[in-house]
């Protein structure tokens, strides 16, 4: 089942920071694009998924334009983005099993909960860098899939 | 006839050899000792080395394997590897004598190299198998079942593998790139050794990797039952493939990820239960294999290799994005085992190496014993030649022996023999501590194994034959005797026949050869590391 941005199991967790993209672009674009979420490999039905959306190198892994929870479906989680500019993105997600909302993690920083970046990068011994995640949004929907991990 | 050279440490830090002691060098004796030699004063421990080759014999393998018809046997021990194998009991050729302690070794090792369109081209690439050699009186029973890990599992229903290996990558034509980013599990094959541990609901062998979590192995069916968690914060964090058992049963371990520039410390009691855990913070731990305990310290010797953590460099694979800096020193760091905190860092000539010794403190000194490699990135070289099937130098180094100060800011390396060895061990009853000791060794592309004995000077050494290549041997010690009295007991594979021996040496009379021998009906592929467990009850 898709949802969208507006039902009840999706809320921002960051206004401002999305807020302060939309400013800084002005007011909404009017050619605003989507990305249709996949969320492959979910294997548990705890908690919630907690999405990162960010848009630039310097800003990834630290300032999201948008921030999402969601309710977790099996196998496979879809979500619509909506109302973001054309450019270039990079999503992190990960399943907050436990609803601590945080993502939690041994003493090396590793995540002990299911994450993913977008593109799948298949990095084993660091995070996704922003050029490996980053993907560029045009005028249309797009379909992003991300494999959560084991 | 070339002569093997001595291992490359060529800092002028190393104390030269002195001319009287070369002889007793290149025969492969372990002459600890200052400028004197053989000191009493600094009492050098014996060396049980059931590997070290003779200068003429590596000097044939340098030439290429062909010779000996061997070019083909890394490949040859790679292909077609089943799911497992046996149980298969075989009879020892003698019964085992009287003492002998009966148990199990269980051994780990690389056995899955291919799958779909893509081949592992290094030998560390592999999933790994791990398997039990039970050792009765009369026979000798084998089982192998690989370690299911969740790469294994995930691949296997894929049809194809995944994960790039730590030397090859997986082509984007092989579906490479395809995987998602899920932290250093992801890519592992839990193949490098075993631990034995009292676990959750029984005995348990884990198999281990070094950049993950270890597995959790039933000892009996060897099923694979799930990932080994000690504590919520180790989670998932890297747990070292040599691990030390203490004297009174306490194991210590580390683990490392590369590029964080730590090292984390685990104390485990002998009950199986993680007692400490301890992050340090170290220049050069991005590929730390082994360390070394005494009765004061855990240490580690640190190579000057670098982990690029840009995934943009290198080829996919681990290995391509490690470095070896040039012209960068090596350390020693001592770790206090009270408090699990850095109390000492030393810097020492660089000095490539995977396997460290016993190590003990002597009074003056801490000592810690190292088999150094002729270098890094040509022994990598040299398995991806193997691998290849194609004729590759020996890999093995020369005996060192590292010598720090507390109060010293560097520390010496002092090259003890240049017999090429590998895979050294020694008497588990002695770890830490200054005593006459014993230590196995054996060497990637070797065929003899050899025991050395530093008090008398005497080497033993067995040839297996130019056909035959030697595995890791252990020391099973002999319950109330001394130090070095019991047995060496390992595989060795013979390529004219394509089957895996299992030998048993007295450990007093390695060149006496094998007291008694097994003949698997097949070969295994080469694997790493094992661990002794006598048998329950």
């Amino acid at each position: 089942m898709q949802m969208t941005l507006t039902s009840g199991h999706v809320r921002r967790l960051a206004l401002t920071a999305g807020l302060a993209a939309s400013l800084a672009f002005g007011a909404a674009p009017a050619t605003a694009a989507e990305i249709d979420l996949v969320i492959e490999n979910v294997k548990s039905g705890e908690g919630a998924l907690l999405i990162a959306v960010y848009a630039s190198a310097d800003d990834f892994r630290k300032k999201a334009v948008r921030e999402l929870k969601m309710a977790v479906a099996q196998p496979t989680s879809k979500i619509r983005i909506d109302g973001l500019a054309a450019g270039d993105y990079a999503i992190a997600l990960f399943h907050d099993r436990n609803s601590n909302g945080k993502v939690d993690s041994n003493l090396f920083g590793i995540p002990t909960e299911p994450y993913g970046f977008s593109n799948n990068p298949a990095n084993l011994m660091s995070p996704a860098s922003w050029e490996q995640a980053r993907f560029t949004l045009g005028d249309a929907a797009q379909i992003v899939t991300v494999k959560l991990s084991d | 006839m070339s002569r093997p050279a001595l291992s490359p440490l060529s800092d002028p830090a190393v104390q030269p050899v002195q001319a009287g002691r070369r002889r007793f060098l290149a025969r492969g004796v372990w002459l600890a000792g200052g400028a004197a030699g053989r000191s009493t004063a600094l009492q050098a421990p014996t060396l049980l080395a059931p590997a070290l080759l003779a200068p003429s014999a590596q000097a044939r393998l340098a030439d290429g394997l062909g010779e000996a018809g061997l070019l083909d046997a890394w490949p040859s021990v790679f292909a077609d590897v089943p799911e497992g194998f046996g149980p298969t009991e075989v009879a020892w050729s003698r019964p085992l004598p009287d003492g002998f302690p009966e148990g199990t070794i269980y051994r780990n090792g690389p056995a899955r190299m291919h799958r779909g369109p893509t081949r592992y081209r290094h030998w560390f690439d592999g999933d790994g198998m791990v398997q039990a050699f039970r050792l009765g009186p009369t026979a000798l029973r084998h089982q192998g079942r690989m370690v299911r890990t969740e790469k294994y599992v995930a691949e296997e229903k894929a049809g194809r593998f995944l994960r790039a290996g730590f030397g090859t990558p997986i082509a984007a034509d092989e579906g490479g790139g395809a995987g998602a980013g899920a932290g250093p599990d992801a890519g592992n094959v839990g193949n490098i050794s075993v631990l034995p541990i009292k676990g959750e609901s029984g005995p348990e062998v884990l198999a281990l990797w070094e950049a993950g979590s270890p597995w959790r192995i039933q000892p009996d069916s060897l099923e694979t039952l799930g990932i080994k968690q000690w504590s919520p914060e180790t989670a998932r964090a890297a747990f070292s493939a040599h691990p030390k058992v203490d004297r009174d049963g306490a194991i210590w371990s580390f683990g490392y990820l590369p590029g964080s520039g730590k090292l984390l410390l685990y104390r485990i009691d002998a009950g199986g239960q993680l007692r400490g855990v301890q992050m340090i913070e170290t220049a050069d731990a991005d590929m730390v294999h082994d360390f070394a305990i005494t009765d004061r310290w855990l240490v580690f010797v640190l190579m000057p290799l670098r982990f690029h953590s840009d995934p943009a460099r290198g080829d996919g694979s681990f290995l391509s994005r490690l470095e070896w800096q040039d012209g960068r020193p090596g350390s020693v760091v001592l770790v206090d085992r009270q408090t699990l905190s850095l109390a000492h860092r030393f810097e020492i000539p660089a000095t490539p190496f995977f396997h460290l010794g016993n190590a003990w403190d002597d009074g003056k000194a801490v000592r810690i014993q190292i088999m150094t490699i002729p270098g890094f990135d040509n022994t990598m070289a040299a398995i991806f030649a193997a691998m290849a099937g194609k004729g590759h130098a020996t890999v093995g180094g020369g005996l060192a022996e590292i010598r720090v100060t507390i109060g010293r800011e560097t520390g010496q390396v002092l090259p003890l023999s240049a017999a090429a060895a590998e895979f050294p061990t020694f008497d588990p009853r002695f770890i830490g501590t200054r005593s006459r000791q014993a230590f196995p060794e054996e060497a990637f592309g070797f065929n003899t194994v050899a025991r050395v004995d530093n008090d008398t000077g005497k080497t033993q050494v067995h040839d297996y034959g130019p056909a035959t290549l030697a595995e890791e041997h252990l020391f099973l010690p002999r319950a109330g005797r001394g130090e070095g009295v019991g047995w060496l007991v390992g595989t060795a594979y013979d390529h004219g026949r394509g089957r895996t021996l299992v030998s048993v040496f007295d450990a007093e009379a390695v060149d006496a050869g094998p007291i008694s021998q097994a003949v698997l009906p097949y070969g295994l592929p080469f694997g790493f590391h094992g661990a002794f467990v006598p048998a329950r009850g």
